[in-house]
C-alpha cells in the first residue's frame, strides 16, 4: 500500500502548469511586499532581531537586512528608471552598459559556437587531427574556463603596452580596450563543449543509412547536409543551451575584474558598497539576458527540430520523463 | 622508452594501443606548444607569457606562500560543497515525497539552473560581506543545482518492479527509501559529484577574486594586477591542480562507494 503510494507520488511534476506559475508567481510577490515592509523602517529589523534574542536567546545578527545592502524594491525600481544627478542610474544609463556586455555575449557566443562547428567538420574529415586534438579538448571542456580569465586580462595589458600595439589603430582598437578581450573570454568558453557535442553527433550517424547513400554513390556534401547535420544538431543545441548562460557570466566575470563599462562594472561597483541599488539591477538584468539568451536558443531548437521534439515527446510517452531528462543531461 | 611502452600494449590490447596513440600524438602536439613557448615568445610579451620553466621554479619558490591560500580555498570549496549538496539531497527527497513541494520549487529551480549563479557574488558580498562565508554560500550554489537534478532523477529512477516487490514483502515507506530509493539514487549522486567537486573549488577561486585577502583567487588576481607574470601562472597552475584533485576525489568516492552501476542494485531482503 504504502510503496504503491510513494511510487505514485514520485511521478514528477510537469513544468508548464500555469496553476505551478501561478503559485510561484503569487509567493514572490508576497516575499516582495514583505521586503518593502519590512525595510520601510530600518528599526523593523533590529526590532524583530530583538524579539528573536530576547525569546530564545540566540542573537541571528540580522543586520544583513538592513536597507543599505539590501534595498527595498521600490528604490531598486526608483535607481532603474529616474536618472538621478550624478548620472549613475535611470534607463538610458542601463540600456548604455547593456549594450556594452551583450554585444560582446553574442559576438562571443556566435564566433566561438561558429569556430567549434567548423573545426568539428575539420575533424571529421582529417583524422589524424581530431586524434591529436580531441583527447585535448575532451579535458578542457570539463574545466570550467572562466576561470583563466585573469590570464587573458593579464596579456592584454601586455599586448596593450607593447609600442607596435599603441602605434597601430586597428590594433589599439582590438587590444587597448576590454572590449575585445571579454568577447574572446567568451569564444574559449563556449568553444570546447561545443567542439565536442558537433564532433561526437557528426559521427553518431547510423551506419546502415550511410552503407545505404554509399551504395548510391551518394556524395559527401549530399551525405553531410542530409545525414550527418541533422543528427548533430540535438547535440549541438544541447550545447547551445549551456553556451548562452555560459557567454552572459563570461562577459560580467570579465568585467568584474576590468571593466569601465558594462553590467559587470555595475555589479562590482555595488559589491564594494557604492550603488548597491544600480547592483541590484544590474543583476536582475544579467539574470533576464541570461534566461532569453536560453530561451531563443531553445525557440530556435523547436523550429529548426521540430522532429527532434516529437521523439521526445513520444519516448516521454513510451519511456517515462525521468529517463529521457537523463539522456538529455547525459548530452549536454 | 615510449615506443618500448607502446610495443608492450601492443601485446596485451588493441584498444590500449589505440589510446596509446592517440594520447601519444596529443602528448607530442603539447610538448611541442611548451618548446614553443619556452624558445619562441618574444621578448615583450615574456611578462605575460613566462616560459614554463620559470612558471615551474616559481612554484617551487613560492610554494609555502600558496600552500597557505590553497589551504583556505580548498575549506571553503568543501564546505561549500558540503552545504550544496545536503541541500540539494534533502530538497530532492522533498521534491519526491511531497507534491507541494514539487510545485512551489520546481518553476524556480528550472529557472535558476539556467542562470548564471556566479554573477551573483557582488550581491553575496553585499549581504554577507568580504568574510569565507559568501565564498563558501557561492561554492554551495554552484554544487546544488547540478545535484539537486541528478538526485531527483536517481530517486525516481527506481524500476516499478523494485517497489512491486516491496510492496508484496509489506515494507513500509522508511524500508522503500533505504533499501531501494537510496541505493538507486547515489550512482547519479556520484555523477554529480563529478562535475559538482570541480565546480566548488572554480565557486570558491572566483569568490575571492575580487573580494577576500588570502585564498587562491586573492592571489592570482592580486598577481594580475600586480603585473607578476610568473606568480600569476604558478598560482594559475596551482588552482587547476586543486580542482583537478577534487574530480579525481569524488571518482575515486564514485569507485569506492558505489562499486554497483545504473542498472540498479540487487535488492536484498531486509530483516
Amino acid at each position: 500500500m504504502s510503496a504503491m503510494n510513494s511510487h505514485k507520488q514520485a511521478k514528477p511534476v510537469e513544468p508548464g502548469r500555469w496553476r505551478d506559475w501561478a503559485v510561484t508567481a503569487a509567493a514572490i510577490t508576497l516575499g516582495l511586499l514583505f521586503w518593502e515592509l519590512i525595510l520601510s523602517n530600518p528599526d523593523n529589523v533590529s526590532a524583530i532581531n530583538s524579539a528573536i534574542r530576547d525569546t530564545t536567546g540566540w542573537n541571528p545578527r540580522l543586520r544583513f537586512f538592513s536597507p543599505t545592502m539590501m534595498p527595498r524594491p521600490s528604490s531598486i525600481a526608483r535607481a532603474f528608471f529616474i536618472t538621478p544627478n550624478n548620472g549613475r542610474g535611470g534607463m538610458l544609463f542601463f540600456a548604455e552598459h547593456t549594450q556594452a556586455s551583450l554585444f560582446a555575449a553574442l559576438l562571443g557566443f556566435v564566433l566561438g559556437n561558429g569556430l567549434a562547428i567548423l573545426i568539428a567538420t575539420l575533424f571529421l574529415y582529417v583524422k589524424s587531427l581530431e586524434r591529436a586534438l580531441m583527447p585535448i579538448a575532451l579535458a578542457l571542456r570539463s574545466i570550467p574556463l572562466v576561470a583563466i580569465t585573469p590570464l587573458l586580462l593579464r596579456i592584454r595589458f601586455t599586448l596593450a603596452d607593447l609600442p607596435a600595439v599603441k602605434e597601430n589603430p586597428l590594433l589599439y582598437l582590438l587590444f587597448g580596450t576590454e572590449n575585445t578581450i571579454k568577447m574572446i573570454v567568451v569564444v574559449i568558453i563556449v568553444f570546447f563543449p561545443t567542439l565536442v557535442n558537433v564532433a561526437r553527433g557528426l559521427e553518431s550517424v547510423d551506419l546502415p543509412a550511410l552503407e545505404f547513400l554509399h551504395s548510391l554513390s551518394a556524395s559527401e556534401w549530399y551525405i553531410y547536409w542530409q545525414v550527418r547535420v541533422p543528427t548533430a544538431l540535438p547535440l549541438a543545441f544541447a550545447a547551445f543551451k549551456v553556451a548562452a548562460s555560459a557567454s552572459v557570466l563570461g562577459v560580467v566575470v570579465s568585467e568584474w575584474l576590468s571593466s569601465n563599462q558594462g553590467l559587470g562594472y555595475i555589479m562590482y561597483q555595488g559589491g564594494t558598497g557604492t550603488g548597491v541599488a544600480e547592483m541590484w539591477v544590474a543583476m536582475i538584468i544579467t539574470t533576464c539576458l541570461a534566461l532569453a539568451l536560453f530561451w531563443i536558443v531553445d525557440l530556435v531548437e523547436k523550429i529548426v527540430l521540430p522532429w527532434h521534439q516529437s521523439v521526445i515527446a513520444l519516448k516521454q510517452a513510451m519511456e517515462g520523463f525521468e529517463r529521457v531528462t537523463r539522456i538529455q543531461a547525459q548530452a549536454s | 622508452m615510449e615506443r618500448v611502452e607502446q610495443a608492450k600494449r601492443k601485446k596485451t590490447s588493441n584498444g590500449l594501443t589505440d589510446a596509446a596513440q592517440a594520447y601519444g600524438t596529443s602528448a607530442l602536439l603539447i610538448l611541442a606548444v611548451l618548446a614553443l613557448w619556452q624558445f619562441g615568445i618574444p621578448e615583450g610579451m615574456s611578462s605575460a607569457l613566462p616560459k614554463p620553466t620559470l612558471i615551474a621554479v616559481t612554484i617551487w619558490k613560492i610554494a609555502p606562500i600558496l600552500w597557505d591560500n590553497v589551504l583556505q580555498t580548498a575549506l571553503e570549496a568543501l564546505l561549500g560543497f558540503v552545504f550544496g549538496t545536503l541541500a540539494a539531497v534533502l530538497i530532492a527527497i522533498g521534491f519526491v515525497y511531497s507534491r507541494t513541494v514539487a510545485r512551489t520549487v520546481y518553476p524556480i529551480a528550472v529557472i535558476l539552473r539556467s542562470l548564471p549563479l556566479i554573477a551573483l557574488m557582488p550581491f553575496l558580498v553585499s549581504w554577507l560581506g568580504t568574510g569565507i562565508m559568501s565564498k563558501v554560500v557561492l561554492a554551495a550554489l554552484t554544487c546544488f543545482f547540478p545535484t539537486l537534478v541528478n538526485m531527483v532523477q536517481g530517486l525516481t529512477s527506481v524500476e516499478p518492479q523494485a517497489l512491486e516487490l516491496m510492496q508484496t514483502l509489506n515494507a513500509n515507506e522508511k524500508q522503500v527509501f533505504w533499501k531501494v530509493r537510496l541505493p538507486y539514487a547515489l550512482p547519479f549522486l556520484f555523477t554529480s559529484f563529478k562535475i559538482t567537486s570541480s565546480a566548488a573549488v572554480l565557486g570558491a577561486i572566483i569568490g575571492e577574486w575580487l573580494w577576500a585577502n588570502v585564498g587562491l583567487g586573492a592571489f592570482i588576481v592580486n598577481a594580475m594586477f600586480n603585473m607578476q607574470g610568473p606568480e600569476l601562472w604558478a598560482s594559475m597552475m596551482v588552482a587547476t591542480a586543486l580542482s583537478i584533485l577534487a574530480y579525481i576525489l569524488a571518482v575515486v568516492g564514485e569507485i569506492l562507494i558505489v562499486p554497483w552501476q545504473k542498472n540498479g542494485p540487487k535488492i536484498e531482503v531486509g530483516k
